[in-house]
Order: C-alpha cells, then sequence, then structure tokens
C-alpha cells in the first residue's frame, strides 16, 4: 500500500508543471550565474573559479533557503491535498494504514522536492558550457568539473534541508490541515533561521552554529571560514567533517521527530468542527410551519446621496472595513510578529564592531530596522495588496458588493489607502521598536523627527508606487496566482535589470530615488531637493496607474478584454478624462524639468561609460607616464566654501621644480573629479584639451631647465546647478561638514596610474595587457623609489592656506592658524576668514574641512591638541585627545620628534565611515569613534585604538614613508597599527590584548580566502589591508613578544633619524626588515623569515589538560600540546615546514564572573621541535584552561583550540 | 412602473446561448421567472443588475435604460445572488452598515435607523452582533434580503433564494418578499415551481436562453384544464408510453412511475383526469418548446 501511495504522488507531481517550472527556473539562474558576472549566487571572483566546489556547495545552501518556498509548496499540498479537494472521507474510509498513507505522501513528495535541486547542478554545468561557448567569461575562471562538489551539496544542504523543512511543514499542514499554517510555519523557519545567523555570527558565538543552525549553513561556514583560495577550488565540506555531520545529524532527528508528532497525533478522522453552533432561529411557528412575524414595522425613509462627498466617504468606508479587516487577520499578525521578532535579535546587537556597541544613534537603529524589516514589509504588501483586490471575490461578496451605486475609484482609493495603512502600522511598530531600543539601551536622545521623516515620509513615500503597481497588475492580469508572480517578476526585473543596460537614470528605473544618507551632523542635507523632485514625478506616475487600475477595474462578471476595454473606454469622459490629461500633462512638465536638471545642467558617468573612459585614457595617454615632469614644492591656496549653496571656489599657486636631469618641454595635466578649471602656467602653450578624459598636454617654451622652477596658477570651481540624478561631491562640499582633500581639488601633474582600471578579468575584456598590483619589491632603491606611493608629482612641500567660510563654521587647513577675520565677500555676504601655514614641510596630501564645530582644546608639552567635534557627539573626546596625548608621549620617546605645533582631530559627515591621517590633522567619521559606546572594563577600547592608530601615521607616512613599491604599506600601516598596539597595551595591560588580536587573527583568515589576485608575504604587501593592517598587527606583536620592545623600538627609531622628511630615494621595506633583523638575536633570526619573508602558518592545538591539588595548596598542571607549522603560497595551498621554534605554553585562571578571560597564571616560552610534547606548571590559584600560545598571536588555522579546559 | 425587455441576447465566449432574444415586459409585484438550471434565469438576472453587459437588446426601467445608466440603475437596485459570501468575523449591524453606505446612505443617524429596522424586518435583531458568517443558511438568506432593502430599491432581484432551505426557513423567507410593497419591481427566479404559484402574479418560463411563456400562473394553468391525464405504469412500460404519447412528467410514486400525458382527450385505458399544476405547465411548455 505504501510503494501504490508513494509511487502515486511521485506520478501526480510528475504530471504537474509545477516541479518542472522550479527546475527550469533553477536551471536559468545557475546558468546565468555560471556563465557570466551579471547575476551573483553565492559568490566567485578573483582566483576562485566559477565552478569551485565551495562556490557550488555555498549555491547550494544559500538556494535552499529559497528552495524552502518549492518544499512548502509540495509539502503541504501532499498533506492536504485530501481536505482542500474534499476528498478526504472518501480516501480515509478506504482501508489504508496511517503509517501508509503519511509516509507515502511525504517521502513522495519529498523526494519530487528535491528534483528542481538536480536544475542546480545541471545550470552549473550547462553555464560553463555557455560562458566559454560565448566567450562572456574566460575559459580559466572555470576550474575542472568535481563530481564530488554537487554529491556533497545534496549531500550537506539539498537533501537535509529539504528533510527538515519538509517535516516540519508536513506535519504543520498534516495537523492543521491549513495551507495558511504551512505557508506561515515556512516564514517562522526562515526567520528563525535568519535569528540564529545573527547570533551566530560574532566570533564568540559561532561554535554555537554546529548546533543550532537548521540549515547548516553555520557548520558550513565555520569549516570554510579560514579556507584560501586554493581550498576553495579543490574542496567541499562533506559528511565527513564531523561538524557537519554532527549539525545533519541533530536536524535529521528533528526531522524525524516531526514526522513523529504527525504520526501520531494525525487521525483519519473528521476533525470536529471547532466552530460553535450557531443558535437555531428561535423564532416561533405556527402550525403550518409559517413563522409568525411581530407586526411589522415600516422601514424609516432615508435619502440616498450621490456626488462626491458620498463617493469620498465610500471611499473612507472601503478603506475602514479593508483595514480593520487585515489587521485584525491572524496571517498579518503572525508574520509581523516574526518579523519584529527578527528585528529584536538584531536591535539588540546595534553598532557591534570588535565587539564593541556603539550609542543607539537613531540614524543606525533606524538602519537595523530597515535592514530587518525590508524583507517582510515587501511580503506583506505583495500578499496584501493582492489579497485586498480579491478580498470581495475571495468573500463571494462580489456580486452584491458590485451591484452597489459606490464608484470604482472610492474602492480603489479607499483599498490603497487601507494598503497603506497597513504599512503605516508595520512603520509604527518599528518606530516604537526603536525608540524601545534606544530606551533600553539608555539613549534618551529620541529624535522623533528623524523617525517621522524616515518612516512616514520617506518610507511610505517609496511604498506607495509598489503598492499601487501590485493593485494594477492584479487588476489587469486578473488571476490572482499570475498575479503575484507578474509582481514579483517586475520588481525583481526592475531592480536588477538596469544595471547590465547600464540605464542609471533615475527617471527610468520605476520607482528610484537618488541615495540619501543622514547625518547627524547635516540632516537630509544635499538630498531634499532631487528627492523631493524624484519622488514628486513617481507619485505622478503612481496616480497614473492607478488611474488605469480605476478605469479597468474589474466589476461584474464581464471579464474578457474586449468588455474591459469598452468599459474603461466608456469610463474615459468627463472628470476622469481631466485627470488622465492633467496627469500626463503633469509628468510631461516634471519628467522635463528633471531631465533638463539631470541630464543638461548636471550630468553624470554611468558605470560602463566609466570604465571605457578608463580604457580610453590609459590606450591615449599611458605612453606620456615615463616622460619626466616637475614637481610640486610649494603650494598657496585661496579656498572659499559656501556651504549653503554647495558651492566651491579654490584658487591655486604650485610652485613647480624640474628636480630630473633633463630639460622639461612638455606638461601633461590630469583634472580630477569633473569639476571647472581654468590653468595659467607660466611659459606654456596647450597643445591638448581632452575635456572627456580630462587630460590637458602643454607645450613649455623655453624648456624647464633642470633644477628650474615654474608658476601653475589654478582655478577650481564647484558650482551647484539645480539638481542631480544622485547627489554627488557631498562628502566634499556640504552644507555642515565639507571635507576634501588636495586630490579632490587641485590638477595633478602627469600622467595618474590610479585612474587605471584595475580588475583583471575588465582588463582583459578591454585588451589592456595584464598589470601588476603594484611594482615588485627590490634591493636596488634608486631609480625605482623616486615616488612615493601616494604621489607621483611631488616630495616635501610647504603650504599656505586662506580658506573663507560661512561666519558660523569653523574651517581648519593644514597648520597652524595665523589670523582669523570676519569681512564681508566681494557680493556682500558676511564671511568668515581663516589664515593656515604649515609649520614644516610635508607630504603634499592634506585635507581642508569647515563645519559649525564645538572645540576641545589642550595642551601636550607645548603642542595643541584639539577636538573639533558636533555638539550631538561629546561622549568620546576626552577619550580621543588623552588617546593623542598617550600617542604623543610614546611615539616622542620611542620614535623621534613630531614636527607639527598641533594635533587636530575633527569630526565628519558618515558620507564616508573612515578616520584619515593627514599632516598634524585626522578627519574621523562621526559613524565611527564619536558614537562608540566603550565599557573601559571589558570592551576593547577601539576609540583609543583608532586614534592612536592615526597618531602613528604622523610618524608613519607622514614622516616616513615608503616608495612606490610592493611593501610600501608596511611602512606606513603596520607600523601604525603597532604603534597604536603599544598605546593600548601601556593603557589596558598586556592581558587585554588576547581579545584584540583575535579578533585581528579573525578578520586576517576570513580575508585571506577571499584574496582577489594573490596573497604575499608581509614585506610585499600590495596595499592589501588584511595583509597590512590584521596580519600587521599580529606578526608586529609576535616579534615584539620575542625580541621585545626596546628592540623594535630601536630598529624604528634608527628608521625615523634615517628616513623621516628624506629626499627621494624613498625607502622600501627592506629599510625597516633590514634594521628589525639587526635587532634580533641569531637564535631568532628565523622569525624574520617567517613573519616577513614567507607565509607562516602554525597549526596548533592542546590536546589534553590536567591538574591537581598539591599539599601545599598549589596546583600542578600538566598539558599536552601539538604544534605543526606549515609555509602557504600566494593561493593558500600549504606545504609543512621543519618546526623549530619558541612558543609560549600557558595556564589561565578562571574568569571572575561576567568576564570572558580569566587572569594568565603562567606562561613559559617553550622551544618546540616536534609535533607533540607535554609540560608541566606549578600555579597559585585554581587553574581553569591551559595550552599553546596562549596570548594568541601565531597565525594559526584554528586558533580556538589553543587552550583547553583543565580536568582536575 | 414597469420593467420593459426587448431583445436581450447573451452568448457565451464557449459557445453557450445563454439569452436568445428574450422579451419581457415585468410590472410591479413579485414576478417569477421559472426554469431549469442552466436555463438562462441567472444571465438574465445578472443582467439586469447591472453585472454582466448583453449582446444585444436593451432593457429598460421605466425611462431608464438599464445597460447604459448602470450607476443609476445601482441606486435603485437590491440584488440577492444565488450564492452569495460575506465578509470573515462582520457583524450583521456592521456590514448592513457598510452595503448602506456604499448606498449613499451617509447620513449616520439615518443609517443606524434603517439597519436596526431592517435587523427587526428580517428578524436577525438578536443576532446583530453575530459575525455573519456564522449563520446558519436561512439567517444567511435572510440577511441577504434585509441588504438588498437597503435604500428604499424600486428593482429587488432575488436569484434561486431558497435553494438548501429546510421547508419552514422557505416560509419565513417568501413571508418577508411578499411584505415587499406593491409598487416595488421583484423578480424571483427559482427552479420550484410550487414558489412561483404561492408568490407571483406573473411569470415566465425560460428554457434555453428562451423565453416560451409569459403571463399569470392561473391563466397558464387554465390553459391546461382537461388536458393532463395521469397513470401509473411500470418502469418497463415507459419508453412505450413516451414514444405514443405526450409524456410531460414522470415521477415515482410510491416505487412506480407516475406519468402525466398531455392530451385534448383520453389518451388511452388507466388514465384519470389530472388537476393540471403549475408543473404540468412548466414540463410541457419545455418540452414542447424543447420539440420545437
Amino acid at each position: 500500500m505504501f510503494r501504490h501511495i508513494f509511487t502515486f504522488e511521485l506520478r501526480y507531481w510528475l504530471r504537474q508543471p509545477m516541479v518542472w517550472v522550479f527546475m527550469l527556473v533553477n536551471i536559468l539562474m545557475f546558468t546565468w550565474a555560471t556563465a557570466s558576472d551579471d547575476l551573483t549566487i553565492g559568490g566567485s571572483f578573483g582566483n576562485i573559479f566559477k565552478n569551485a566546489p565551495y562556490v557550488i556547495q555555498n549555491q547550494f545552501g544559500v538556494w535552499s533557503i529559497f528552495a524552502l518556498l518549492m518544499t512548502t509548496a509540495f509539502v503541504q499540498s501532499a498533506a492536504t491535498r485530501d481536505f482542500t479537494y474534499k476528498t478526504s472521507q472518501i480516501v480515509f474510509a478506504s482501508p489504508i494504514r496511517k503509517l501508509d498513507y503519511l509516509a507515502g505522501r511525504f517521502l513522495g513528495s519529498f523526494v519530487v522536492a528535491l528534483i528542481p535541486f538536480l536544475g542546480i547542478s545541471l545550470g552549473i554545468l550547462l553555464g560553463q558550457v555557455v560562458g566559454t561557448m560565448t566567450g562572456a567569461t574566460d575559459a580559466e575562471r572555470y576550474g575542472p568539473i568535481v563530481a564530488s562538489a554537487h554529491l556533497n551539496s545534496f549531500l550537506t544542504f539539498a537533501i537535509p534541508n529539504t528533510f527538515v523543512a519538509g517535516a516540519f511543514i508536513f506535519m504543520l499542514a498534516v495537523l492543521t490541515r491549513s495551507a495558511i499554517t504551512a505557508f506561515i510555519g515556512a516564514i517562522v523557519l526562515l526567520v528563525a533561521q535568519l535569528i540564529a545567523g545573527n547570533f551566530l555570527s560574532d566570533v564568540e558565538y559561532e561554535h554555537l552554529a554546529v548546533y543550532f543552525d537548521a540549515l547548516g549553513f553555520g557548520p558550513f561556514s565555520l569549516v570554510t571560514k579560514y579556507w584560501t583560495v586554493s581550498d576553495k577550488n579543490t574542496m567541499s565540506v562533506g559528511l565527513d567533517s564531523p561538524q557537519m555531520l554532527l549539525n545533519r545529524l541533530i536536524w535529521m532527528a528533528v526531522g524525524g521527530v516531526f514526522l513523529a508528532v504527525a504520526y501520531f497525533r494525525f487521525s483519519f478522522e473528521e476533525k470536529v468542527q471547532k466552530v460553535k453552533k450557531t443558535k437555531r432561529d428561535a423564532l416561533p411557528e405556527d402550525a403550518t410551519g409559517k413563522a409568525v412575524f411581530a407586526p411589522l414595522r415600516a422601514l424609516p425613509s432615508v435619502t440616498q446621496h450621490t456626488g462626491y462627498g458620498v463617493q469620498w466617504a465610500q471611499m473612507i468606508r472601503v478603506f475602514r472595513t479593508d483595514f480593520i479587516g487585515t489587521i485584525k487577520g491572524t496571517a498579518l499578525i503572525v508574520i509581523l510578529f516574526a518579523g519584529l521578532l527578527n528585528m529584536g535579535f538584531s536591535l539588540q546587537y546595534a553598532g557591534r564592531w570588535y565587539g564593541l556597541s556603539s550609542y543607539p544613534v537613531t540614524y543606525q537603529v533606524i538602519n537595523l530596522i530597515h535592514g530587518t524589516i525590508a524583507l517582510f514589509l515587501f511580503a506583506i504588501i505583495i500578499f496584501y495588496s493582492g489579497a485586498l483586490i480579491w478580498k470581495e471575490r475571495d468573500d463571494d461578496l462580489d456580486q452584491i458588493y458590485d451591484s452597489m451605486p459606490h464608484r470604482n475609484w472610492s474602492v480603489f482609493v479607499g483599498k490603497m489607502l487601507a494598503m497603506t495603512g497597513i504599512v503605516a502600522i508595520v512603520l509604527l511598530l518599528c518606530m516604537v521598536a526603536g525608540l524601545m531600543t534606544q530606551v533600553l539601551m539608555g539613549y534618551t536622545k529620541f529624535d522623533l523627527r528623524q523617525y517621522v521623516i524616515e518612516f512616514f515620509v520617506i518610507d511610505l513615500l517609496r511604498f506607495l508606487p509598489i503598492i499601487v503597481l501590485s493593485m494594477l497588475v492584479h487588476t489587469l492580469v486578473n488571476n490572482k496566482y499570475v498575479a503575484f508572480f507578474a509582481v514579483i517578476v517586475i520588481l525583481i526585473a526592475n531592480a536588477y535589470i538596469w544595471t547590465p543596460l547600464d540605464v542609471q537614470s533615475n527617471l527610468v528605473q520605476f520607482n528610484a530615488s537618488p541615495n540619501h544618507t543622514y547625518s547627524d551632523m547635516n540632516g537630509y542635507g544635499p538630498y531634499v531637493t532631487t528627492f523631493a523632485w524624484f519622488r514628486g514625478y513617481w507619485l505622478l506616475w503612481t496616480a497614473m496607474l492607478a488611474m488605469i487600475g480605476i478605469l479597468f477595474w474589474v466589476r461584474g462578471k464581464d471579464t474578457a478584454w474586449r468588455n474591459r476595454f469598452h468599459s474603461a473606454r466608456a469610463a474615459l469622459t468627463g472628470p476622469n478624462r481631466l485627470i488622465v490629461g492633467g496627469l500626463m500633462a503633469s509628468l510631461l512638465v516634471v519628467g522635463s524639468w528633471i531631465f533638463y536638471n539631470t541630464q543638461v545642467q548636471n550630468t553624470y558617468v554611468t558605470s560602463k561609460v566609466y570604465e571605457k573612459k578608463q580604457v580610453a585614457y590609459e590606450k591615449q595617454y599611458k605612453r606620456y607616464q615615463t616622460l619626466p615632469q616637475p614637481r610640486i614644492t610649494d603650494v598657496k591656496y585661496d579656498i572659499a566654501v559656501y556651504p549653503e549653496d554647495r558651492n566651491l571656489t579654490v584658487n591655486g599657486n604650485l610652485q613647480l621644480v624640474n628636480r630630473s636631469s633633463f630639460p622639461i618641454d612638455s606638461l601633461f595635466i590630469t583634472l580630477p573629479n569633473r569639476l571647472e578649471y581654468t590653468l595659467k602656467i607660466d611659459r606654456a602653450k596647450q597643445l591638448l584639451n581632452d575635456e572627456e578624459h580630462q587630460f590637458q598636454i602643454y607645450k613649455l617654451s623655453p624648456a624647464l631647465a633642470p633644477g628650474d622652477s615654474m608658476q601653475m596658477r589654478f582655478t577650481t570651481k564647484r558650482i551647484s546647478r539645480g539638481f542631480e540624478n544622485e547627489v554627488q561631491f557631498t562628502k566634499e562640499i556640504n552644507e555642515n561638514g565639507s571635507f576634501f582633500n588636495n586630490y579632490d581639488i587641485a590638477p595633478q601633474i602627469g600622467y595618474q596610474e590610479q585612474s587605471e582600471l584595475t580588475d583583471k578579468n575588465d582588463r582583459k575584456k578591454y585588451d589592456l595587457p595584464e598589470r601588476a598590483r603594484m611594482p615588485a619589491l627590490t634591493r636596488n632603491c634608486t631609480d625605482k623609489c623616486m615616488n612615493t606611493y601616494l604621489s607621483n608629482n611631488s616630495d616635501w612641500v610647504m603650504v599656505e592656506t586662506t580658506i573663507s567660510t560661512s561666519p558660523d563654521q569653523l574651517a581648519v587647513a593644514p597648520g597652524s592658524l595665523l589670523k582669523e577675520w570676519n569681512q564681508t565677500d566681494a557680493e556682500g555676504r558676511p564671511r568668515r576668514y581663516f589664515h593656515y601655514k604649515l609649520d614644516h614641510t610635508s607630504l603634499n596630501f592634506y585635507s581642508f574641512i569647515s563645519a559649525k564645530y564645538e572645540v576641545n582644546r589642550s595642551k601636550w608639552n607645548g603642542i595643541d591638541v584639539e577636538v573639533y567635534y558636533d555638539k550631538q557627539h561629546p561622549y568620546n573626546v576626552a577619550n580621543m585627545s588623552e588617546s593623542v596625548k598617550k600617542s604623543l608621549a610614546y611615539y616622542t620617546e620611542n620614535f623621534g620628534p613630531y614636527r607639527h605645533k598641533q594635533a587636530r582631530i575633527i569630526e565628519f559627515p558618515r558620507y564616508a565611515s573612515f578616520a584619515q591621517a593627514f599632516p598634524g590633522t585626522m578627519p574621523y567619521s562621526e559613524a565611527i569613534g564619536f558614537i562608540a559606546k566603550i565599557d573601559p572594563k571589558e570592551d576593547l577600547d577601539m576609540v583609543k585604538y583608532v586614534v592612536a592608530h592615526e597618531m602613528g601615521h604622523q610618524w608613519w607616512a607622514h614622516q616616513v614613508v615608503g616608495a612606490e613599491m610592493q611593501g610600501a604599506t608596511l611602512l606606513s600601516e603596520t607600523l601604525a597599527q603597532y604603534s597604536a598596539l603599544m598605546v593600548m597595551q601601556q593603557a589596558y595591560g598586556r592581558d587585554r590584548m588576547k581579545r584584540f588580536l583575535g579578533y585581528e587573527m579573525d578578520r586576517y583568515l576570513g580575508a585571506r580566502g577571499s584574496e582577489s589576485q594573490k596573497e604575499v608575504p608581509l614585506e610585499k604587501v600590495e596595499n592589501q589591508g588584511y595583509v597590512h593592517y590584521q596580519k600587521g598587527s599580529l606578526v608586529m606583536y609576535n616579534l615584539k613578544e620575542m625580541i621585545g620592545e626596546k628592540a623594535v623600538n630601536a630598529a624604528l627609531r634608527d628608521l625615523v633619524q634615517n628616513y623621516a622628511y628624506r629626499k627621494p630615494p624613498y625607502p622600501n621595506s627592506f629599510a625597516l626588515v633590514d634594521r628589525l633583523k639587526a635587532n634580533t638575536p641569531d637564535s631568532l633570526k628565523y622569525l624574520i623569515t617567517d613573519l616577513f619573508e614567507q607565509m607562516t602558518i602554525f597549526n596548533n592545538r592542546a590536546t589534553a589538560a590536567n591538574a591537581k591539588k598539591l599539599k601545599n595548596g598549589q596546583y600542578e598542571v600538566t598539558v599536552a600540546v601539538q604544534a605543526e607549522k606549515y609555509r602557504a603560497d600566494s593561493l593558500g595551498r600549504e606545504t609543512p615546514a621543519s618546526l623549530n621554534d619558541w612558543i609560549d605554553v600557558g595556564v589561565y585562571g578562571k574568569p571572575v564572573d561576567g568576564k570572558k578571560q580569566g587572569k594568565l597564571l603562567a606562561i613559559r616560552r617553550e622551544r618546540i621541535r616536534k609535533k607533540d610534547s607535554t609540560y608541566t606548571f606549578t600555579v597559585k590559584e585554581e587553574p581553569y584552561e591551559a595550552g599553546i600560545d596562549p596570548i594568541s598571536f601565531l597565525v594559526d588555522r584554528v586558533p580556538g583550540d589553543n587552550l583547553k579546559r583543565v580536568g582536575m | 412602473m414597469q420593467l420593459t425587455i426587448q431583445n436581450l441576447s447573451k452568448t457565451y465566449a464557449n459557445g453557450v446561448k445563454a439569452l436568445d432574444n428574450v422579451s419581457l415586459t415585468i410590472p410591479t409585484g413579485m414576478y417569477g421567472l421559472l426554469g431549469q438550471n442552466g436555463a438562462g434565469k441567472s444571465t438574465l438576472m445578472r443582467t439586469l443588475a447591472t453585472l454582466q453587459d448583453a449582446d444585444s437588446g436593451s432593457a429598460h426601467l421605466g425611462d431608464l435604460d438599464v445597460l447604459a445608466n448602470k450607476e443609476a440603475v445601482r441606486r435603485m437596485l437590491g440584488y440577492l445572488p444565488q450564492e452569495f459570501g460575506v465578509y470573515p468575523k462582520v457583524s450583521s449591524t456592521d456590514l448592513l452598515d457598510h452595503f448602506a453606505i456604499l448606498k449613499g446612505i451617509t447620513n449616520s443617524r439615518e443609517r443606524s435607523q434603517l439597519v436596526e429596522a431592517l435587523l427587526h424586518r428580517v428578524n436577525l435583531y438578536e443576532h446583530r452582533k453575530k459575525a455573519v458568517s456564522s449563520y446558519s443558511g436561512g439567517m444567511k438568506q435572510r440577511f441577504g434580503i434585509a441588504q438588498a432593502l437597503i435604500g428604499d430599491p424600486k428593482l429587488i432581484i432575488v436569484d434561486e433564494p431558497t435553494a438548501g432551505l429546510d421547508p419552514g426557513e422557505r416560509n419565513r423567507f417568501y413571508n418577508l418578499l411578499s411584505e415587499i410593497g406593491e409598487n416595488v419591481i421583484v423578480i424571483l427566479s427559482t427552479h420550484i415551481v410550487q414558489d412561483v404559484m404561492e408568490l407571483c402574479n406573473n411569470m415566465a418560463i425560460i428554457h434555453q436562453g428562451q423565453v416560451l411563456y409569459s403571463g399569470s400562473p392561473q391563466a397558464a394553468v387554465k390553459g391546461l384544464d382537461g388536458k393532463i391525464w395521469a397513470k401509473s405504469i411500470s418502469k418497463a412500460d415507459l419508453p412505450t408510453y413516451q414514444q405514443t404519447h405526450t409524456v410531460i412528467s414522470n415521477k415515482l410514486v410510491a416505487g412506480k412511475p407516475l406519468i402525466h400525458v398531455l392530451s385534448d382527450v383520453e389518451p388511452g385505458e388507466g388514465f384519470e383526469r389530472g388537476v393540471p399544476d403549475l408543473e404540468d405547465v412548466f414540463f410541457s411548455t419545455i418540452n414542447a418548446g424543447t420539440h420545437v
């Protein structure tokens, strides 16, 4: 019997189109994703093959989340079919065993639900063929076909996930006999998964993923977390991985429990109708069976009104009925509850960064809410806007309803308002949740205005067009399910189709508006005008769509297109015709105005056009790169910032000197940023002005002789006209917090290599030669070291600036403030002027800032320490100032003197979120640091750390700067990291460094697997963040631990003495590595090789730890450890290396309540030569954990297993 | 006022001719539309209720062109479709109130008085706060007639209202209908002959989209006086009788077919003179119609 039911189920589904449609969708999606880069599912880039085993498995994993809905469709239908088609009484009355019935139905639909997954494999295989044949993707981006990847993906993701989800849904469907419950169950499952994902994403919880991640993604990420490129290209996670196996077994068992519950609770008997029997009409009846009626009362006479007032009242009533009817529905409440739950879990982790929290400022809370609720809101809009359209028909009320004398528009608009109301309710709940989060986190600066604007103006205006679109599609398509599908397809197409078509105009993409960023400093600032225009434009379209919906509204039973056209045309009279005409005219006017502003007054470059420009620039002008050019030595600026108008005028005067040994007869100029430039150059005649590629060539006559100098004057203007498609240049110039550097505003001398196209595959596409990321590191450092990695046209320059701004703003330029005054400008506007001058030559790389600031001023040994901040963000100002002073103290003592008379930290709006070091000036985004909430007892003090890092740059980059060559950033970024670590260690002690290094380790190991070209040893770093920051921290801390802080600092001091502010040739990484080597004892010289010259990875772990209490009250701890050492190549392939290393072993005490790490009770440095060894300690306090490399500064593939809990 | 229907035709996309040149004149009072399932009654009623367009022909309510002035018709219309549902979990008071707004009764005092009176009228007042979706079939139909009475309609269309009701409920329902004023046109469609006889002054018989008879039921019955003959026969003989006589109906009485035969003279041995009723009219008419 089981076989019969099972095969019936199979045959039933195989005859249905659904399974084949799903499979076809999968084939298409994955063929597309594998054949081209237009669509990305689960990610492949750089050196990772597009069909790498890791990528395939990732794709299966990602897709199994979407497949959840497909699985639901199959399984719930199998479970409820007999109830849906009311065949239950017939089927259940036949002699089937319960087990056969349930097992047959479940297994049948389960097997069928697996079929679409085959489409993924087929799509990937097909995509490779299509990609190579059409040339969309290079053959070399595909690796060999690895069958085990597909097999493992099925075994780890497709089968178990379908089983668990299917069992859950099947149980719900069988027990409740309701399709809706099953779908809600699927949503609940998704939310649970999202929550688990959120919760498990922090390093400190991720090991729990092995147990709690229902879909197996947790163990997959955990196992593959530190996989290198070569790992990803060759391996997939199979059931032989213990974590994966354990997780899958756990969840298959859970699935089994679901099925068992379904089996035991299911009964063939008809569910007893729970509906309370309505009281029978208790009407007295006479003998003939006719009711005796009370004497009839005449119906009161009423007036039927007509006209707009009535139509309005009817519209309001439709709104009220549909709105209340929907928000009282259980389904909405469940979905909403799930969404809020998901949101709550995320809000709890608001602003985590290196395990620390920031103040829940309103924009951040809103961002978080948007991120988590968006999916649910879209689901709600898509589902309920359709449901409202079908409400009367679904309830079988349509005939009565349609024969009432109301107008169609009252219904359409009423329903639209109801849907808007539902969205508003959700948003209101979001707002309440946001405010509650802020209250719970003790943040009381409630910014109701921002909540209201963001949720009830911006969001509602964005959702309304989608609501109306969906309602229109349902109206026109007039088939509920097709319409749902069509709406989703339209929305997805609208989201993804425009980028490949290279269309970026917000006039074209449905419902598009310019991106905007709220900043505490600058509010909605520059975005308001253009946002308003585009919203207006799309609201007009929305009204138009609504009109079409009203005209084609389905009323009555005649739904043939002929009749609908007929009645639409009949309705297009009088006021309707006027409205449609008016809308068309307004659209034309508004559209033209926007077009004029965004395409004529202002222009933009689409990404493909930009790419082509880069290509043309390189192809035409690269030949001039090697010709000698004069260098900038002295710069004077006269800058006027007009914050209110977002205008900027720069007058600059560059002194150029020929430092080469040849006369220079041509000058090449590259103009950045598409601003308006006027150039006046001594003895120069313009030969070429390529406006398209912003490149100019001048002939110098007489030629500039070696050693001679000349002047170049320029004027740069940035004038706001009208409004833009996307607001550009916002960081640089805005109402409060303009922040630009000299590269943003000044013409550049010579061909600029950084404008070239960098991506390997893109370069190939345009026939450009392969390009090394950076010139190779070489010992011969004379002619190849003539430029810093920051500039190819200047060395150390003097800068003098006069900068003016609005009277209520402070403007800051490099150097000391010589004079400040107020006067009116030529147009009679009151202005505030500042005159700054550098006290010491610096790199030609500095910033200009203007905003309304509070300033915290103090002094350290005669140096002005200043923090410029917005008055809303006073939290960490004292800490920053303190950090500057601590840094000055440590760095001047250990590295060398500080050459500026001031050290400034300046807050700027979050149009960018970084901190950056310029000479004496460190701009710092409002989004980090300024709002960080540090618990100094427990947290990593990232505020202090970042300031110390930027202060480190005052030596590393702004005094000693690397040549344009591999390893350049070792001299700046890595040394700034080291400097900051030392300041932190001084402030918080060595024990606290472990957690910090733990995060650095995690980020390094994680990022190297995403390397797009090749990983290199630290001394050859090619500006790779994960190498010069994260690995740099680990390496320098390791070295400091091994050879001592003094020895390291001696090397650094020597480096400063030799290279600070030195003319070219500039130092390269050998200058540092050699000095470190000189300060390293011979016994440890291997470290220089391991840390700087090679990529070395350890695999260390503690295997056993035991303790016994001694008679004297102390404890004897015995710990067994393993150590292995590997060398890695650029793709992460590892080969064993011989072990003869000094490695720490140690014992930790029990953490006090609330702390994460106990006290380090004992630590000993041991020379380890073999894999396994055992060590013994005697400690005074009770031991808790013991192991190898306890502080974790060795790069270790699995850092988490270094310590083991001590057994007594 | 009367409703004049002239040459109304409607053919569905699948080729079914639902209305074939239908012309009727319907005066005030109860008017019965008698026909088998699928005869075209519902199509005709939906067309009159502005829910469907005709391919050709016209319908006028007084001077009002029903097919062209839908909104005006809807203001004068009360419609109870053959099957209808309601919003879930909405009480009859709220739902009637909702419909009253849609009918243009925007004065809230008037509206609440009307709703209350309607609920009394259809005897649902004590259940007014309960969800209509929980009502029994009879209660729901009475709710249906209540909503159709909103706004003093001049034309009330009631499509197969008693299908599925028990006899008691059916009686109650007809009592309600019969209370509707004499100045209103009430069109009642049914396939139950008895209903028309009891309630209607005028009627039409529709078959396969065509009007086969229109007039008063009494006149129709009178026309068959002396022409109906009945006989109890054995099942095996039925085909023979059908070939030799105009058998207009047969039904089982005590397990044996009782046939009615239309004949001006005594059709043969064993036949007894039957008293014609509307059912005989109905079957004789449609039989004749089918043979044509």
